[in-house]
């Protein structure tokens, strides 16, 4: 797995961006976290994409948002990982770490940050985009036992509780019959 | 990442751990107050951020009663600490507690004791806490060299690229690597390349000029007494000794490996192998004729080492002188070669204790042509009885102690003109015995550059050996801890060793120097022994290693230099030192004669303090060394705190000074030879070929080895 260095964040596609519009309506409030999960109500048809976000709250109060990790586990079956961009929660001049897959149904990624400048913030860490490939329950979730944020020592900063996936689908994901 | 524990400690700024036993500290049987105890401790430290620390400390119940209880973190900061859950340690018994520290990557980057760990009661009546204080290191150095993945003496970009590359390995991938998974959870993941970017552009400790001021600080007598307390701990539990062939032994393997588990060493604990040979049934002769007589069993003694089988032969008498003289060694009946000139071979030769080794008699004898040996005692008060000592090096033929009255009675009739046929026989067997030594290789500097550090971990059977030798090989504990939290990163590479089997013949050491290739044995540019470090009436003994001691020794070139930086050091600080003799009675002995330059420090053992040494080190004129020496009292009370400081400080200064020298070895020590000539060299080279396999064979003579390189061989003639 090639790794590379993306000075800024990478724009998602414009589907992207309409489900994470649709997702910061939903998540706005008191906590990035407190939103319950939202997302497409109706099935998703095959070949269209899901976007997920990875929020992180908590960092004022800590040492400084330098880096984190994530795992992002899923049904293979249903969805595919198209791939993950850095959020605006990370400090400005983050280096990307490629995501690399984690078993079969697991991707994990992250960030870091080498020199001085100002840490990150709450709020979006990485947007996962998932292309939808069969019928059923994609089951996307966030590991915590394998996530987690730092600072610039690589210290733990927050507990992985306050990381979590929003916009995630609130039902399964049927495809239409004759479609497939 | 996996950030929970099992046993988290509340976040906190002091960093103590304690094992409280206030709420689960319980007898099982119900004790008296007082009556039990539980001993024995020790202080966990770690080596500054990212480093994990496996502690394990022996422990062991001095009561009366069984005991149980409960660990608790107390206090430990932020560092995760694992504990054990109940411990459950019998009356008398002894076990271990083994402690696990990670330290964040968020801590300070210096080296740091993360607590003192006491295990005990807190005025629980049945258990008494037994703690030591240990302070904080600071370290003036700039430490932090393990995030200097490419070792270079900077963390830079090259560091932060090597475990980028690496994100995402996991345990049990080809692109993990330990070394590079700072958090210790298993997987390469971004605290990781961060813990190396966030510190990018510091410079690491691989460039520090060589002084030991610093180290020579950290290593100090009360941090060697707790590796002590561990060795007394586990000979306390096993019959009072760490003697191969008993669980001391191998339990002090245990104690060092896991003293040094997680520190960076690398740990090996390579076998080696040596014959004991069992007396299966005892020695026996009798005269068949003239008068048959089956001779006393209390009056005939096989010597260890002899060999084995029945024999009857013709008895000759060797130079033998009855009545005996006054004083000892009035004889030297089969000392030399000419004594049996007149000797028919296939006889049994009748010789007499006195004047030159066991072993001179016996090889002459057999030379002449012997198929069987008696000794008879020589005759003068005390010298009279038959017993059992070492012949040396297995012999062929069977080899019996007489007392001096059976050994009389022979002569006389020899005297008279009788032809007395004799039948004797000695049955011993041969078990292989396995034991270990211990090795640890820094991994760092030349590795075509080895100083070698020993000393020699075993006791003898009747003590628990603490000076003799828990001095040097706690000493050699201590410098290796005091390494690691300091990071140091020499030119040359350090090698330490923990010697098994040296008290029955240097059985370890020698043994691993033969497994040793030539090649291997090149790369080792000299070796420095300690063996007893903290007599009781002591000396301050620098290894004689340009022989100005010996009118006929010669030692590889190097050995006087290395005496030499010893001597420097204690001049340079004003205290008085001496020579004593180099000789061949301790661990150095096999690296001498592969050629390998050797030196060491040396306190003292049995002998007597000379005037001269009385006038030099103060103490008691007249009294030994170590009174207490191959005694059941050589335990941690028999240590003199003062010289053990000072002369681990010697070792400490001598050891980085050789680590950090760029020149010193054999290959350019042998165009300038010191002490030792080049055919020295050559002839050591020789007789390091000569070492043999593997298998050695064990003096039986517990106690003749091990008091160090100074002494005659007492032999016992």
């Amino acid at each position: 797995m090639t790794t590379r260095a993306l000075r800024r964040p990478v724009r998602p596609s414009p589907m992207a961006l309409a489900a994470a519009a649709l997702i910061a309506a939903a998540v706005a409030g008191a906590s990035a976290l407190a939103a319950p999960a939202a997302g497409p109500e109706a099935a998703l048809l095959q070949d269209s994409e899901i976007v997920v976000n990875l929020a992180i709250e908590g960092t004022e109060s800590a040492e400084g948002l330098a880096a984190f990790d994530a795992t992002v586990r899923f049904d293979p079956a249903v969805v595919a990982v198209e791939g993950v961009a850095p959020g605006d929660a990370l400090p400005e001049g983050s280096d990307w770490l490629d995501p690399v897959p984690d078993g079969d149904d697991g991707v994990f990624f992250g960030s870091y940050h080498e020199g001085d400048g100002p840490p990150g913030r709450d709020g979006t860490l990485a947007t996962l985009t998932f292309r939808v490939l069969g019928s059923g329950a994609a089951n996307i979730r966030l590991d915590r036992s394998a996530s987690g944020a730092y600072d610039a020592s690589g210290g733990s900063i927050v507990p992985p509780a306050r990381m979590a996936l929003v916009g995630l689908p609130v039902a399964p994901i049927y495809l239409p019959v004759g479609r497939r | 990442m996996n950030r929970t524990r099992s046993r988290l400690a509340a976040l906190a700024l002091t960093l103590v751990v304690t094992l409280g036993a206030a709420s689960g500290l319980r007898s099982l049987q119900g004790a008296p107050s007082g009556t039990n105890a539980i001993a024995t401790v020790g202080r966990v430290s770690a080596t500054g951020p990212g480093a994990q620390v496996v502690h394990t400390l022996p422990l062991s119940n001095t009561g009366e009663t069984a005991v149980e209880f409960d660990l608790r973190v107390v206090d430990a900061g932020d560092w995760p600490v694992e504990l054990p859950d109940t411990i459950y340690v019998d009356a008398g018994a002894a076990t271990t507690v083994t402690i696990a520290v990670d330290v964040p990557l968020r801590a300070p980057d210096r080296a740091t004791d993360v607590t003192t760990v006491a295990l005990g009661g807190d005025g629980a009546p049945v258990v008494r806490l037994v703690a030591w204080t240990g302070g904080t290191f600071d370290m003036t150095r700039t430490l932090g060299c393990r995030f200097d993945v490419v070792p270079d003496g900077a963390i830079d970009a090259g560091d932060v690229g090597l475990v980028r590359d690496r994100f995402g390995a996991r345990r049990g991938d080809e692109r993990y690597a330990p070394a590079l998974d700072f958090d210790h959870d298993g997987r390469i993941g971004a605290a990781d390349v961060q813990a190396v970017a966030g510190r990018s552009g510091a410079a690491c400790a691989s460039t520090d000029v060589y002084d030991s001021a610093v180290l020579r600080e950290a290593v100090t007598a009360t941090n060697i007494r707790e590796h002590l307390e561990g060795l007394q701990a586990i000979a306390d539990a096993n019959g009072n000794t760490r003697a191969v062939q008993t669980p001391g032994y191998e339990l002090s393997v245990d104690f060092v490996v896991r003293t040094l588990a997680e520190t960076g060493w690398d740990v090996t604990t390579p076998e080696f192998q040596y014959e004991r040979r069992v007396e299966v049934s005892p020695g026996f002769a009798e005269r068949i004729a003239p008068d048959p007589l089956v001779f006393p069993s209390a009056e005939v003694v096989a010597f260890t080492n002899s060999g084995s089988g029945h024999v009857t032969a013709t008895l000759q008498a060797v130079d033998v002188v009855v009545p005996p003289s006054a004083a000892p060694n009035g004889n030297t009946s089969g000392c030399e070669p000419t004594d049996f000139a007149g000797f028919q071979a296939g006889r049994i030769a009748l010789l007499q204790r006195g004047t030159c080794p066991f072993q001179a008699k016996v090889l002459n004898a057999m030379t002449a042509g012997a198929v069987g040996i008696l000794i008879f005692n020589e005759g003068q008060t005390d010298r009279t009885a038959a017993y059992r000592t070492s012949v040396g090096p297995l012999v062929g033929v069977p080899v019996i102690m007489l007392s001096y009255a059976l050994g009389q009675a022979l002569v006389d009739q020899l005297a008279g003109g009788a032809d007395v046929t004799v039948h004797m026989a000695a049955d011993w067997q041969a078990t292989t015995i396995t034991h270990h030594n211990v090795i640890a290789e820094w991994p760092h500097g030349d590795p075509d550059r080895v100083v070698m550090v020993g000393a020699h971990l075993d006791s003898v059977p009747a003590g628990p050996g603490i000076n003799d030798n828990g001095t040097g090989s706690a000493t050699l504990l201590e410098l290796a801890r005091q390494v690691s939290i300091a990071d140091v990163r020499p030119p040359n590479r350090l090698r330490l060793a923990w010697w098994g089997a040296e008290e029955i013949g240097l059985v370890g050491s020698r043994a691993w120097v033969a497994q040793q290739a030539a090649a291997e044995r090149d790369r080792i540019i000299l070796y420095l022994n300690f063996d007893m470090l903290g007599s009781s009436n002591w000396i301050r003994g620098v290894y004689d290693g340009n022989a100005s001691l010996s009118s006929n020794a010669a030692y590889p070139a190097g050995s006087a230099q290395v005496e030499m930086s010893f001597q420097d050091y204690f001049d340079g600080l004003g205290l008085t030192h001496n020579q004593v003799a180099i000789g061949s009675r301790s661990d150095h002995a096999g690296f001498l004669a592969s050629g390998i330059p050797a030196g060491g420090l040396f306190t003292g053992a049995e002998s007597p303090k000379s005037p001269a040494e009385f006038a030099l080190f103060g103490g008691t004129e007249g009294a030994p060394l170590d009174a207490c020496y191959h005694r059941a009292c050589d335990t941690i009370a028999n240590v003199d705190w003062t010289v053990i400081e000072e002369m681990s400080d010697a070792v400490v200064h001598v050891t980085l000074g050789y680590l950090h020298d760029p020149v010193f070895g054999l290959a350019a020590l042998r165009a300038q030879p010191v002490g030792g000539s080049a055919a020295s060299v050559e002839a050591a080279d020789s007789a390091a070929g000569a070492l043999g396999g593997p298998l050695l064979v064990a003096d039986e003579n517990w106690g003749c080895h091990g008091h160090g390189p100074f002494h005659s061989h007492d032999e016992d003639f």
